[in-house]
Formats: C-alpha cells, sequence, structure tokens
C-alpha cells in the first residue's frame, strides 16, 4: 500500500515523465515488431502499417497502463479533485466565501482550543504524571483554600501510606543582584525532593536532590527563560554565584525549557532549596520551618505509590487529618486536606472553577460558531445542488453511479474543508499572540501559558476536519437522491424533504446566534458597567512604579527616605505634575482593618465596624485626582510624632457618623495603637469591582512606619500631564539613581491596571463580539441562500400569480414567510438556550443579569433586521419580474 | 476513462506466472517476453500488447519485476526486466501452487467410476 501510494503520487508529480516512458516502450514494441515482419519479408512501409493495426489504439494503452501502475481507486480519486479543483475555481466567489467561512470557524475553535488545551487537557512535563495528586489544606467545611505550617506538611509526609513521598512549595519573590543584572524575580521554595519526585531531569547543571546541604552552600535552580534572557544562555553559568535579596546563592543548574512548574498561576524564574527561606527577608527571624502557627506553604505535590488511586489517597489523607486534630486540636480545628488529581498543572485553587467555566463558556461560543459555519456550508451546498442537477443527471445517464456521484461531491467538498482547515491553522497561528493580551479570571495571564499551535492543537484542527467532512456528506447524499439514471424526472417536484431540511438549519443557525448575542451582549454591559463603576479613576493620566523594598530588608527608615527622595525627584520630571506613594495600588482589596470605637457612634454588642485602608504619602489624592469633599487631604506635617490623622471615604462617613460631621472626630483601632483623628472626607472609589464602594480609611504612611517594612509591594505614583507610559522609562532611572538596589518589579499605568482588572470581561466580550458578527454574517447568507433557494424553484409560481394580478407585495410576503417562519422560531428557542446557558456566565457579569431584558431585545432585533432584509431585498427584486417573460422562459 | 477489462482470474495469474519464468531465464523487453513465450509454447500462446503491458505494470508495481532503460542490438533503446527477489519467491511460490492444481486437475479428469 505504501508502494502504491509513493507510486501514486511521483505519477501525480512526474507524469508527463510517466507518459512518456510508457509511450516509448510501447513505440518500442511497435518497431520490434515491424521489424520481424520485414525479416519475413513483409515491405516497409506495409509491414510498419500491420504492426500499428496489430497494436491498436496507443493512447487507450497508456490510460490503461498508467490506471493499473496507480491502481483504479486512486485514479479516480485524482481525477475527482481535479474535476472538483476545477469546479470550485469556476465559482471562485463561493468558494473564497466557503473557505474563509471554515478558516475562521476552524481558526477561533482552534485557538481556544490550544487555550483548553493548557488550562485542563496538557499533562506535566514530568515522569508518570498519572501518579502525581495536587494536595492542600482546606479550611471550614473542606471547601476553601489555605495555606500549611511546614510542620503540617512534615506531617502528611511522613504518615502517608499512599503516597510514595511529597514535595512543598511556597513562591516568593527574590531580588536579584545588580551584578546579575538587577530584576525581581520569582522565586519558588521547594523541599529538596521536588525534582526527583517529579522525575525532572536538569538541562544544564544539576536539579536538588534529598542529601544536600542546602544551608551550608545554597544553591538555586534557573529555569530555562530566565537561563536564556538573564544569563544569555550560558552553560557556565552553573556554579557561578548570584545575591538573591542579600544572600549569595550558587546556581546548581537549569530546568529543562517545558518545565514550568506545577501550578499554572506560579511560573517560577528561580526555585530554592525550602530551608534557605531563613536566609531571605520574609523568613528572617521568623519561625517559619518550625511554627505549627505559621502557615505559609501554598501547596504540596505528591507522588502516589503504584496502584494507589485517588479515593485511597484522600481516605488515607482524612484519617491522617483526623490524627492530627485529635493530637493537636487547638491548630487543626476546622482543617481538612484536599488531594486533587496532578497529572495537569494545577489551577490557581481560588479561581479554578470561574477559570474552568470561563474557558468553557468561550469553547461553547466558538465551537457554535463553527457548527454554523458547517452548516451553512452545507446550507450553501444544498442550494448549489439545485442549480447543478442538470450537471448531475446528465452524468448520471452516462452511466456514473451515484456513490461516484456521492465521490465527485464529497472531493469537491473535502478540497474546500483541506484549504479551510490550512487557512484555518493559519488563522489560529495568527490569533494566539491576540490572546496573549488577555488574563483569565483569577488574574491568569494568558501570555504566561505560551500558547502554540501543537500535537494536540494539530489532532483537533483534524477532528474539526472530519466534522466538517461529515456536513458535506448529507448534501451530497440528498443531492443524488431521486435522481433517475434517465433524465425523465425533470419537471417533477424535488419534494419537501430537502426544503424542510434548510428550514431545519436555518432555525438552528438563527438560535445560536441569538446565543452568542446575548453572550456577548451581557459581557459588554458588564463591561460598560464596570467601566462605569471606576470612572472616578479612568482617564486619570498615571504612571504607576511598584517597589518591595522588604525583599532586601530594608528597614523602615531606609524605605522613607526612598519615598521622600522618589516622590520628590518624580514630581520635578518634565511633564510631571506631582508624585506620590502608597502601600496598595488603588482598586484593590486586602488591608482590612477592625475599629473598636468610633467617636459618636453606638456600636452594636456584637457589631464589628471593618474597613478597608491605604497608608498614603501627602499628595495622593491630588495625584489620582480622588476629590476631597471636606477638610483637607495630608501634608508633610501629618508625620511621625504628629498626632494620627486619617480621610475616610463617604461610605465610611456615611454609615459610621451619619450625618454629623466627621472633621475633628476620632477612629480608635488596636491596629493602629492611639486614636486617629479624621481630617478630611474624599470622594468613594469602589474597591475591585463588585459594584459598591465600601467603608475605606486612608492613613498617612509617615505616621506608620511599621508598614514602611512589611513584605508587600508599594507603588509610587506620578501624574503626567499627558501620556503617562513615556514616563516609564525616566521613573525607572530616577529609581536606579536613588537606589540602584532597590527591587522594581513593575513599572505601569494606572489605566492599564484599571484594564486589567476587567480583563476576564474584556476577552468574554472581545471573542464572543467577533464571533456573534460572525454568525450575524452567516445567518444572513443562510437567509438569502434559503429564500434565493425558494424564488428559484418557484419563479413560475410568481409569475403566474402576478400575471393573475396579484401585488407585488402579497408576491414578497409569501416567497418571505418561507424563511422568515424558520427564522421566527430560531429566535424562540435562542431566547430559552440563553436564558437557560445565562447562568453558567453569571459569575463573570458585573451589574448586569442573565436575563437583562435590553440584551435580550437588542439580539432579537439585530436577528429580525439582518434576515429581515436579507429576505426582503432577493423577494423584492424577484417580484419585479416580468410575468411574460418567467412563463416564456419555462 | 472505459471500464477495465479483466482477464479471469486464472488467466491472469498464469500469465504473471509466464512472464516471471521466461525472465527467471534472462532479463527481456517487453516485446522479447512475448516472442519468448510463443516460441517456448510452439505458438499455443500469443500474447498480445494489452495484456502484455498492464500485466507487466503490475509486476512492477507489486515489486516482482524491475525495468530499466537499455540499448537493444540494434541500437534502439528498450526497457529491460529483471526477476527481483521477491519476483522469484513468487515464481517459485506459484510454480509449486500450479504443480499441485494440475496434477489434481488431471487426476480428476483421469477418474473412472471404479477408483472411487
Amino acid at each position: 500500500m505504501v508502494t502504491r501510494i509513493r507510486l501514486w503520487l511521483a505519477s501525480l508529480l512526474r507524469r508527463r515523465q510517466f507518459d512518456r516512458d510508457v509511450a516509448d516502450e510501447l513505440t518500442f514494441h511497435m518497431q520490434a515488431r515491424s521489424d520481424q515482419l520485414r525479416r519475413e519479408g513483409v515491405a516497409a512501409s506495409e509491414a510498419e502499417r500491420r504492426a500499428r493495426l496489430e497494436f491498436g489504439n496507443l493512447d487507450k494503452y497508456t490510460e490503461e497502463v498508467r490506471d493499473v501502475r496507480t491502481g483504479a481507486l486512486f485514479e479516480q480519486l485524482r481525477q475527482d479533485l481535479r474535476y472538483g479543483a476545477r469546479v470550485l475555481l469556476n465559482r471562485p466567489g463561493f468558494a473564497a466565501a466557503a473557505i474563509l467561512t471554515l478558516a475562521l470557524g476552524i481558526g477561533a475553535t482552534a485557538t481556544v482550543f490550544s487555550l483548553l488545551d493548557i488550562v485542563l487537557l496538557r499533562p506535566l512535563p514530568a515522569r508518570n504524571p498519572e501518579q502525581l495528586a495536587h494536595i492542600y489544606t482546606s479550611c471550614r467545611r473542606g471547601d476553601v483554600y489555605c495555606f500549611s505550617s511546614y510542620p503540617e506538611f512534615l506531617g502528611y509526609r511522613s504518615q502517608s501510606r499512599t503516597f510514595a513521598d511529597m514535595a512543598a512549595f511556597h513562591p516568593i519573590d527574590v531580588n536579584v543582584g545588580a551584578d546579575s543584572g538587577g530584576w525581581v524575580g520569582s522565586g519558588l521554595l521547594v523541599s529538596t525532593n521536588y525534582f526527583s519526585l517529579l522525575g525532572i531531569a536538569p538541562h544544564v547543571g544539576q536539579l536538588f536532590s534529598p542529601g544536600w546541604n542546602v544551608m551550608g552552600d545554597p544553591p538555586v535552580v534557573l529555569s530555562h527563560g530566565a537561563w536564556l534572557i538573564r544569563f544569555g544562555g550560558e552553560p557556565s553559568v552553573v556554579g557561578r554565584r548570584i545575591r538573591l535579596s542579600g544572600s549569595s546563592f550558587r546556581i546548581a543548574g537549569v530546568a529543562p525549557p517545558e518545565f514550568r512548574g506545577t501550578r499554572l498561576d506560579v511560573r517560577p524564574d528561580l526555585w530554592l532549596p525550602i530551608d534557605t527561606v531563613s536566609l531571605l527577608p520574609t523568613g528572617a527571624g521568623r519561625d517559619l520551618l518550625a511554627g505549627r502557627d505559621t502557615r505559609w506553604i501554598s501547596g504540596t505535590i505528591g507522588r502516589l505509590r503504584p496502584g494507589m488511586t485517588l479515593p485511597q489517597a484522600r481516605a488515607d489523607m482524612r484519617a491522617i487529618s483526623d490524627g492530627l486534630q485529635a493530637a493537636d486540636p487547638e491548630q487543626r480545628e476546622g482543617r481538612f486536606v484536599t488531594v486533587e488529581e496532578g497529572r495537569r498543572a494545577a489551577l490557581p485553587p481560588t479561581a479554578a472553577a470561574d477559570i474552568t467555566r470561563f474557558v468553557a463558556l468561550l469553547m461553547g461560543g466558538v465551537s457554535a460558531t463553527f457548527l454554523i459555519a458547517c452548516a451553512n456550508i452545507a446550507g450553501l451546498l444544498l442550494a448549489r445542488s439545485a442549480a447543478r442537477r442538470p450537471e448531475f443527471e446528465l452524468r448520471r445517464a452516462l452511466g456514473a453511479s451515484r456513490g461516484r456521484l456521492v465521490r465527485q461531491l464529497l472531493a469537491e467538498y473535502l478540497l474546500l474543508a483541506l484549504a479551510g482547515t490550512l487557512s484555518g491553522i493559519l488563522v489560529a497561528k495568527w490569533a494566539m499572540p491576540l490572546f496573549a493580551a488577555y488574563d483569565l479570571p483569577g488574574a491568569l495571564a494568558v501570555a504566561s501559558l505560551d500558547l502554540g499551535l501543537n500535537v494536540r492543537v494539530l489532532l483537533f484542527a483534524a477532528v474539526l476536519l472530519v466534522i466538517t467532512g461529515f456536513f458535506g456528506l448529507l448534501p451530497a447524499l440528498g443531492t443524488t437522491r431521486g435522481l433517475a439514471a434517465t433524465t425523465a424526472s425533470r419537471t417533477t417536484g424535488e419534494g419537501t424533504g430537502r426544503l424542510r431540511g434548510h428550514a431545519v438549519l436555518l432555525s438552528a443557525q438563527v438560535a445560536v446566534t441569538i446565543v452568542l448575542l446575548v453572550g456577548a451582549g451581557l459581557f459588554i454591559r458588564s463591561l460598560q458597567q464596570g467601566l462605569a463603576l471606576d470612572v472616578g479613576l479612568t482617564g486619570r493620566p498615571v504612571v504607576m512604579a511598584q517597589i518591595v523594598p522588604a525583599l532586601e530588608a530594608y528597614p523602615p527608615e531606609r524605605t522613607q527616605t526612598i519615598l521622600n527622595e522618589a516622590t520628590a525627584r518624580l514630581a520635578s520630571l518634565p511633564g510631571v505634575v506631582a508624585a506620590s506613594a502608597a502601600t496598595r495600588p488603588p482598586l484593590t482589596t486586602g488591608s482590612g482593618f477592625r475599629a473598636q470605637d468610633i467617636e459618636g457612634y453606638a456600636r452594636g454588642p456584637d457589631e464589628e465596624i471593618r474597613f478597608e485602608s491605604n497608608f498614603v504619602w501627602p499628595g495622593y489624592f491630588t495625584v489620582l485626582g480622588i476629590q476631597i469633599r471636606a477638610g483637607r487631604e495630608f501634608t508633610d506635617a501629618d508625620r511621625q510624632g504628629a498626632p494620627l490623622v486619617a480621610v475616610i471615604s463617604e461610605t465610611m462617613a456615611r454609615r459610621y457618623w451619619a450625618g454629623r460631621d466627621p472633621i475633628g472626630t476620632h477612629l480608635s483601632s488596636r491596629s493602629f495603637g492611639e486614636p486617629v483623628e479624621i481630617v478630611g472626607v474624599a470622594r468613594d472609589i469602589p474597591v475591585g469591582l463588585d459594584g459598591t464602594a465600601e467603608p475605606f480609611v486612608y492613613l498617612s504612611l509617615r505616621q506608620h512606619p511599621r508598614f514602611l517594612s512589611a513584605p508587600r509591594p508599594m507603588v509610587l505614583l506620578a501624574r503626567a500631564e499627558s501620556n503617562p507610559s513615556a514616563l516609564a522609562a525616566s521613573t525607572r532611572r530616577v529609581l536606579r539613581e536613588i537606589d540602584p538596589a532597590l527591587p522594581v518589579t513593575e513599572i505601569t499605568t494606572l489605566d492599564a491596571q484599571i484594564a486589567r482588572l476587567l480583563m476576564p470581561q474584556r476577552l468574554g466580550s472581545a471573542l464572543l463580539s467577533a464571533l456573534a458578527g460572525l454568525t450575524v454574517v452567516l445567518v444572513t447568507v443562510g437567509v438569502v441562500g434559503a429564500v434565493g433557494y425558494g424564488i428559484s424553484r418557484r419563479r413560475r409560481e410568481i409569475g403566474v400569480r402576478l400575471a393573475l394580478g396579484a401585488r407585488r407585495a402579497q408576491v414578497v410576503s409569501a416567497m418571505t414567510r418561507g424563511a422568515l417562519v424558520p427564522v421566527a422560531a430560531g429566535i424562540l428557542v435562542g431566547l430559552a438556550g440563553a436564558v437557560a446557558l445565562g447562568s453558567l456566565a453569571s459569575s463573570f457579569l458585573y451589574g448586569v443579569e442573565p436575563t437583562d431584558i435590553v440584551t435580550l431585545t437588542m439580539a432579537i432585533i439585530v436577528v429580525a433586521l439582518f434576515a429581515g432584509l436579507a429576505s426582503f431585498v432577493p423577494a423584492w427584486r424577484a417580484s419585479s419580474v416580468n410575468p411574460t417573460d418567467v412563463l416564456r422562459a419555462e | 476513462m472505459g471500464q477495465e477489462s479483466k482477464p479471469s482470474g486464472v488467466v491472469q495469474g498464469t500469465l504473471h506466472m509466464l512472464i516471471l519464468k521466461t525472465l527467471a531465464l534472462e532479463p527481456l523487453h517487453g516485446y522479447g517476453i512475448g516472442i519468448r513465450l510463443e516460441q517456448i509454447s510452439k505458438g499455443v500462446f500469443q500474447v498480445n500488447a494489452g495484456s502484455l503491458f498492464p500485466a507487466l505494470r503490475r509486476l512492477e508495481r507489486d515489486g516482482l519485476i524491475r525495468g530499466d532503460w537499455q540499448v537493444t542490438e540494434n541500437n534502439r533503446r528498450a526497457k529491460y526486466y529483471t526477476l527481483t527477489t521477491a519476483g522469484r519467491a513468487t515464481l517459485k511460490r506459484s510454480t509449486r501452487e500450479w504443480e499441485v492444481q494440475t496434477t489434481a486437475i488431471a487426476r480428476i479428469l483421469d477418474a473412472s467410476l471404479g477408483e472411487l
């Protein structure tokens, strides 16, 4: 078989050479015969004539020989493909439309699939990944992800009978010394058995091994990416020493390129042994490794013993958890162990469900579009087959079997599908980088996921090709049905079956389009809601630099000096209006405090006064343009030693002062020490995008030096006159000049930060809008096709009606009804589907319900408008014919 | 393209075997094969070009013979066919089968009632 295919391909490629060989051989045969005849005494001219006569038709033999050589099936396939290509080239418009439709459908589907592949399918590049399991401590009723203490992890590991081994890991940013480029790397602290447990081999050098003396000579393993980008891919870096957040580490080796950690949201640049946490500022002076109440380990990965199953492991860990609780009820109260399948990299535990649902949502939308595209092409083929009926009848009459005709049509379609799939793969390759600009829920950046074409994506495209092929088979079977071997049936009708098939296709398309339009509409509406929500801050030309002084264990005084200098120097940069700093970027949460008392407020017996807070530098409100509604903002005078002051938000004022003037009153919280005087009231800024503004308290960072050394990033903010992104480079330069060792993680703009908060909504609305737009076009084409098909079959009827005195409007309505009834049915089904599926999307929607009436109405209007126009125009044109022309033509 | 004219299985099989046998003696071009078959069979088999060339093509396709362009004694270019190793094995097998079959057929044709 292989030889045959090779010969067939060879004969396709070298046809001319092959034919010449055959002709030469046959010519030789004739010459030899005539030579012999001459030897037997026949005259030369007569000999040649007889040889030729005996031999017969040279061309016929050539053809036959060719057939034998490659096999009849291949020859027919070649003919079918060639004929198909010719047919398609004769109708380039149709072919281009079909290929484009398929290319967009397949391209979009393959792109989203590549995302789904990474998030849900791709196995870890580890040895026997099916034996792996993700293990973490869970709280409350076992449904909330929690950090573990190191002793907890050791307990899990030593007591487990189902796991052969377990390794703990925790992400931690480290500041890489200026002599190694000076950058903040995302590090991953791991127990030393991490690499051997996973079965990862080093790319260069060595990876950690359990017996290493890591404290005597602290080793670090680089990721392949960091090695390439930061160290130029030099193998000689192994053994070199680098400074990480103030301590010296030896580069032990480089991890292989395909290994990027075991969690999708944690893509380390460097791996450090977990014991070395005590060398880093975060762990210095804290009893992280022995403390039973310091919970900081974010994850554990385990390898099951051969033959052990996940349910067995869960039972095992439940028993261990119960045992730990019995031994230490105080620390283990309400703590459980969750074991999940570890074949794939884990999703961020807090956002796993959201990410899965979101990807499923995108996949659903894109698959629906793909199916519409297929259905549309099937519809086009069906409509076109009506026009080609005489051709098929002729071929049937000339002796072609039905199977041969079906094969012929399939070959034509196969060409379209192949071209569509190949262009689709190109579309996907082009579309993947567009995706990289977005984040999934849980702030999981698509850019960090290495989206790309791989074997699974290509296989998936092949599956799509097969599905596409199935859609081509049905019209082919339908077209050739009822074709008699004679052309006698010409005037009889074609039956209503195909017409009904057309109507069902159209209804289904309309239904799916409605669902997609509603989906896109909901995302767009919630995006609008989101943008409207933070309108308090959008458009402010602010550049933000994130710094983490704690990574180098800066004492509060040094950080204070840096902030003083940085704000002063940034403010004096040309193009900068003002500069400030804060412990949190605007629009984020996570610094909740409780107040024990608010002057003049009667707190209920069990009432908790909770508020979000931010410690800010003087000028903060000016820089961000947050209006001060009463009182004043912080000044340089609000420093250490001066009375503690605070600015509260309007919501805070409304809730706890209720009409009284807060200025001059006091708020007491154990977290701040002495009572804090309220000196101002600022306009509400929503926290996150949940809609409501929370009670908020701003405090003067200068008065709380303890928060200057917290192991958290801070932001420097500079307000530009116009374009803030132009200031990024000079901001970085200023920070370098002030302190070359200062860890700077990111320089961005306020608008970019706001955009990132709405990323999933942006991705959803961008993709679904594109898909919905595509389906509207497809449905319009479908309606045009359906109406046009009906009209082509009823041209004669139109003529008769007009001749009998029907008014034009009556004819138009009769012609459009055939298309608009299925459209109406599709709209109804689609609405029901959209409402049913809406709940799936509800967790990604802000300020809009899945049954949002505006969105539903808009979807109906769009579909009705396009379908109406698409059916009216051809019908109107058809009704303008001269009846006598039509009747004579028959 | 016309419907392919298929010789009956036995005839086709036999022709293939005979061609292989002729080539087992020495390499020959197509015309030579036809002449040789005619000579050896003392004129019983006359092979026309219409069945000879498709048969040669099949054998070549199946890897049983190999064709090379060479120059004849009359200084003409002709395609000479040689038996391949696979061809030799096939010839041996089909000869054995043929003998078994002809013996059996001969026995059937010679049979008289008494022997049963």
